[in-house]
């Protein structure tokens, strides 16, 4: 069945009738594994000849994770405690290097597919592990429910966690770039489910829609924004409801409510983003790596560090800038040799456009 | 020639952040079932975030279930589609 979803002349069907609402818009959608999608099978090359331009923005967990984040990790791994995190941040350059470097540097650098791998290796050890938390609402459920598992007490977490929405409202409310609808994130909504959304569609007069991973998923999605447009609505709609329920996955939300409390954060080519951090509420100290090694954080903790030179991320981030656009894109960053974040994880713009054109147009 | 980037064996489908995978729930003990991927891959999943049985489909990230796929809705969605898609 899932096939379907890719079926060919569903997707002609879908370009033909947008070509005929000559509409000319920019959109947005915000997730990594949409724009893998989109490239892959060159859909944004089909929608820019029916005059529709479709860009990422902030929606990739580890592009977004500040260098100061990276270097509270590099130093707890300085340090010797066991630092755990996904794949993809492994690679990211922080200012002094990154947590790949600390490892042949001789620290203790692991990576797990699941947080649940990192409450294991604590198991196993006498050792202080870290464990860096990555990622939006989606994966933030899984770090709740360990921490409420009672984990061993040399397990502690770093959260880099976020809310994805307060990054909408800041993208729109800075105005730099005008857009006419969001995609939003299947997997973020099959988590915070479309109420979230609602006052964006209201505030900015902007159409909205969930958008599942295939092909048609992000075509369909697409067409009900247009559809919405021709209407002089700014409704959310979900295209993904086979797996979104309007109001989310309840129990993954009481976890979230329960262990994690809002914070103002800085992301990378933002300013900061009030409340838009997830932070471990007081009673959960003894698992906070922030509170827990404050000693060791001391020094860097305040630190504001320069993002890489040349590097185009933050303009990635906020959709003003096309990967092949950066003086940097295939050059000098490319994914063996990654400068900024976006070139590093299989979420980012740029690691995408390498992986699929790597050729400069 | 550049040189191709090495592989990175730890990363792969599983460790794409925001990527879910649906798999087809075959035995659950407690919290943990054992979800078949359909392509030979099989893995233990935490189901506490959902109320999952035997037998449906689940979407997996990061070694949990965050949502249950619901296939009666799939179809439904298959068959708007075509219906808006083949008005006139």
């Amino acid at each position: 069945m899932m096939l379907r979803f890719r079926d060919k002349s569903s997707a002609d069907k879908i370009i033909n009738r947008l070509a005929q609402m000559k509409l000319d818009m920019t959109l947005m959608h915000v997730c990594g594994t949409h724009q893998d999608t989109i490239i892959r099978y060159g859909l944004d090359n089909l929608l820019e000849e029916v005059g529709i331009d479709i860009r990422q923005g902030p929606g990739c967990p580890v592009c977004v994770t500040t260098t100061a984040e990276i270097e509270l990790a590099r130093t707890l791994a300085k340090r010797g405690k066991i630092v755990v995190t996904y794949g993809d941040m492994l690679r990211v350059p922080a200012a002094s290097g990154s947590l790949q470097d600390a490892r042949s540097e001789g620290a203790k650098v692991r990576i797990v597919y699941s947080i649940t791998d990192a409450v294991k290796l604590a198991k196993q050890t006498e050792d202080e592990v870290v464990f860096v938390a990555i990622g939006f609402e989606t994966t933030a459920p899984s770090t709740a429910i360990t921490v409420l598992s009672n984990p061993p007490s040399n397990f502690s977490v770093l959260s880099c966690h976020r809310y994805l929405p307060p990054a909408l409202e800041a993208l729109l409310s800075m105005g730099e770039l005008k857009i006419q609808g969001i995609i939003e994130p299947g997997h973020v909504s099959a988590i915070i489910g479309t109420k979230p959304y609602q006052k964006i569609s209201e505030k900015y007069r902007l159409p909205q829609v969930v958008a599942g991973f295939e092909p048609l998923d992000v075509l369909m999605a697409v067409y009900m924004i247009a559809r919405q447009i021709l209407s002089s609505k700014h409704v959310v709609e979900n295209e993904y409801r086979r797996t979104v329920r309007e109001e989310g996955n309840k129990r993954a939300l009481e976890v979230l409510s329960i262990v994690f409390e809002p914070k103002e954060s800085r992301w990378r080519g933002f300013p900061t983003i009030p409340d838009s951090k997830m932070q471990l509420k007081d009673e959960f100290d003894s698992f906070d790596a922030e509170k827990k090694h404050a000693d060791d954080l001391r020094e860097v903790s305040e630190v504001q560090f320069p993002e890489p030179e040349g590097c185009g991320c933050d303009r990635v981030l906020r959709g003003l800038m096309d990967p092949q656009e950066c003086q940097l894109f295939g050059k000098a960053c490319t994914p063996s040799s990654p400068i900024g974040p976006c070139m590093v994880s299989m979420e980012g713009s740029c690691n995408i456009e390498f992986k699929y054109r790597r050729t400069n147009r | 020639m550049a040189s191709e980037p090495k592989n990175r064996p730890e990363t792969s489908a599983f460790s794409e952040m925001c990527l879910a995978i649906p798999g087809k729930i075959t035995e659950i003990n407690n919290n943990l079932a054992c979800v078949d991927f359909g392509d030979g891959t099989k893995r233990e999943v935490d189901v506490s975030l959902v109320d999952a049985r035997v037998g449906q489909y689940i979407l997996v990230h990061a070694g949990f279930a965050i949502e249950i796929l619901d296939e009666d809705t799939a179809k439904e969605t298959l068959r708007l589609w075509d219906e808006i898609l083949n008005m006139r």
